[in-house]
């Protein structure tokens, strides 16, 4: 009668085993798949074009952005980051509407992603240069530039200057 | 989701309550796990998947270890305990430190991997420390391996510690699990924790950090010596107010469900060294490094060689947990450095009796030095601070933006040293035992006059940074 009481706990125990073994592959093969997918959506590459993304982006409420800011032309661009559009894939660029104001946005994508490094070395000059301007008499605005967010993904670069500078990175990333 | 939200407070906050408590007991855990997955989902829609996955993993394998120890199969239950470590770490890895493994690997010349900013899942460092602590002592069988999933997940996904700590071990809590605290007067308790918590944050911690971000954005060439020391302590002040703001926060909200988490913070400004400062400071983490790394590694009973290797590798592991990036690294290690050098130099006598003003002078520069380190991700820019600090370079004693800052927040400033001391907590002990009317009164109308200023704060202010993204 013990004999059989303990055979049967061995078998419980075997069978336990079995699915527990189971159970710790199909989970690892589901963290495996997981991961292989944000890898993937990481290194690939969106062909949307600037325009289409910075439409996703700008569609973010932000009050405060909305009203501060302009949709500017190659020229500003030029004279804002000393670069030529005309390089580039899109650009889309809005500018502050006064010098009051810091808030910006820009959605460029690139032809080369060699491109990126001097893209990004402007942005952040321009960054530089507004916090210098800013810096002792408007601390909302060098809050701001404080904040701001320089992103670089495939082929875009994306620069915001907002109170809602994640809100729009976030637009940015998901319209990829 | 941010507990120093207008949403969190009056929308998340009430309805996962009502849930909590309408629904019958048996369901209250079920709502525990929907609402903490609903909290960590609002910010990380697609990580949150990772996080059941780990869940359901580290479930899986304390059940493995504890079978095979059952069994007497200890080299089985070895072999899953360093499986299920390897996994957890390598997540926290994968998805924490990829970006910084990368950045350095392109140092070495003919390696050029593409450079990719990997989202970095928020609280990932803190439930990653839980589930070990759970799979060690499920091993060390100091824990029996929980039968329920569901039980497993309430304790790993609780929304009150699920993003920026404390780090609660198993073992602390597990009997909680199945016997809850519910009463008034521990709600209440809860209440007046989470008031003072988010008082700290928002009332305290953000006008710490204005300052902070203000004064250190620029570039160094045109700071004076009293800005570099206004850039040290205001984060002195915010890292503090925040963190601990945010641990009173997650203290009380376990209370208002049933739960007691132990301290997180014990006034670590008040301490007379570093090594005093690193027993108040950061509890739940010190203990897990104590417990997990340091103590494994053969803690302090072995030659001091040995002994000055462990320290150095737990005070590295502590800055790297911190953040990917080298400025917690040297951090840690600058704390490795200190608490060495008061074990074997400074405190190796015990017969040698310093004054306590001398002690606490050391111990709060010693903790402002660090912050700097801790704050500036560029090591220059933050010696370049230190050095003006202290007199280097030809740099103005004082400038219009630092003189404002103390000046116009002096006030404030007062506030944030008192608050840094004990002397709050003591004179609520008081008046909570002296338990009369008017000291009932006091003591209600102090928190809703906290609660009211810091929710006006929260309705009119747009600052209100999440300091704990790169945990």
């Amino acid at each position: 009668m013990e004999e059989n009481e303990m055979k049967s706990v061995r078998m419980t125990n075997e069978r336990k085993k079995v699915l527990l073994d189971a159970a710790a592959l199909v989970i690892l093969l589901a963290i495996v798949i997981f991961i292989i997918s944000i890898f993937a959506e990481l290194f690939a590459d969106s062909d949307r074009p600037a325009a289409d993304v910075a439409a996703d982006v700008t569609a973010v409420e932000s009050q405060d952005t909305e009203s501060s800011v302009t949709e500017a032309g190659e020229l500003t661009f030029r004279k804002i980051f000393g670069l030529n559009a005309a390089d580039y894939d899109g650009v889309v660029y809005y500018c502050p509407v006064s010098n009051m104001d810091a808030c910006e946005l820009l959605v460029v994508r690139v032809k080369e992603t060699e491109q990126t490094d001097a893209l990004v070395k402007a942005v952040n000059s321009r960054i530089e240069s507004q916090k210098s301007v800013f810096k002792g008499y408007a601390p909302k605005q060098f809050e701001q530039l404080g904040r701001a967010r320089v992103l670089v993904t495939g082929h875009y670069v994306f620069y915001v200057v907002s109170d809602d500078a994640d809100e729009y990175a976030r637009a940015f990333s998901a319209a990829l | 989701m941010v507990f120093s939200s207008i949403f969190f407070i009056f929308i998340f906050l009430p309805v996962t309550l009502a849930l909590y408590y309408l629904v019958p007991v048996k369901l209250r855990d079920v709502v525990l796990l929907l609402m903490s997955l609903v909290f960590y989902a609002w910010g990380e829609p697609v990580y949150v998947i990772l996080m059941v996955l780990s869940i359901m993993f580290n479930y899986v394998m304390g059940l493995q270890i504890d079978l095979r120890q059952e069994t007497g199969n200890a080299d089985r239950a070895r072999f899953f305990l360093i499986a299920a470590v390897a996994v957890d770490l390598g997540l926290l890895g994968i998805f924490k430190y990829y970006g910084f493994i990368v950045e350095n690997l392109n140092h070495i010349p003919f390696i050029n991997i593409p450079e990719h900013q990997l989202g970095l899942p928020i609280g990932i460092s803190f439930y990653t420390f839980q589930t070990l602590s759970y799979i060690i002592d499920v091993y060390r069988k100091k824990i029996k391996a929980q039968r329920s999933i569901l039980l497993l997940g309430v304790y790993i996904t609780m929304f009150p510690q699920l993003i920026a700590g404390p780090i609660v071990q198993y073992g602390d809590i597990e009997r909680q699990l199945y016997d809850r605290n519910i009463s008034r007067e521990h709600f209440a308790e809860g209440v007046r924790i989470f008031i003072k918590g988010l008082a700290k944050k928002v009332l305290l911690a953000n006008e710490a950090g204005r300052v902070f971000d203000i004064l250190s954005g620029g570039s160094t060439d045109e700071l004076s010596v009293l800005s570099a020391w206004m850039i040290a302590v205001a984060f002195t002040f915010q890292i503090y107010f925040d963190f601990s703001g945010y641990s009173d926060m997650a203290i009380g909200l376990g209370k208002m469900l049933g739960f007691d988490f132990k301290i997180n913070f014990d006034h670590p400004y008040m301490s007379t060294s570093a090594t005093e400062f690193w027993r108040r400071w950061h509890i739940s983490l010190g203990s897990w490094f104590r417990d997990y790394v340091y103590i494994p590694l053969g803690g302090s009973f072995c030659p001091p060689k040995r002994h000055i290797f462990n320290m150095m590798v737990v005070w590295m592991l502590t800055g790297l947990w911190h953040g990917a990036s080298w400025n917690f690294v040297f951090w840690g290690l600058y704390y490795g450095i200190l608490l060495t050098f008061e074990k074997y130099v400074l405190f190796k006598n015990p017969e040698r009796h310093y004054p306590s003003v001398l002690l606490h002078v050391y111990a709060m520069l010693a903790a402002m030095i660090g912050w700097v380190f801790f704050s500036i991700t560029d090591m220059s820019k933050a010696f370049r601070i230190i050095g003006i600090m202290f007199g280097g370079g030809a740099h103005p004693l004082t400038d219009n933006a630092g003189l404002y800052y103390l000046m116009s927040m002096s006030l404030l400033w007062a506030v944030m040293i008192i608050a840094s001391t004990d002397t709050f907590s003591m004179l609520e002990k008081k008046l909570e035992e002296r338990n009369t009317r008017p000291a009932v009164y006091v003591t209600a109308a102090f928190y809703s006059l906290l609660l009211l200023a810091s929710l006006a704060d929260l309705v009119n202010d747009t600052y209100n940074p999440f300091l704990y993204f790169r945990f």
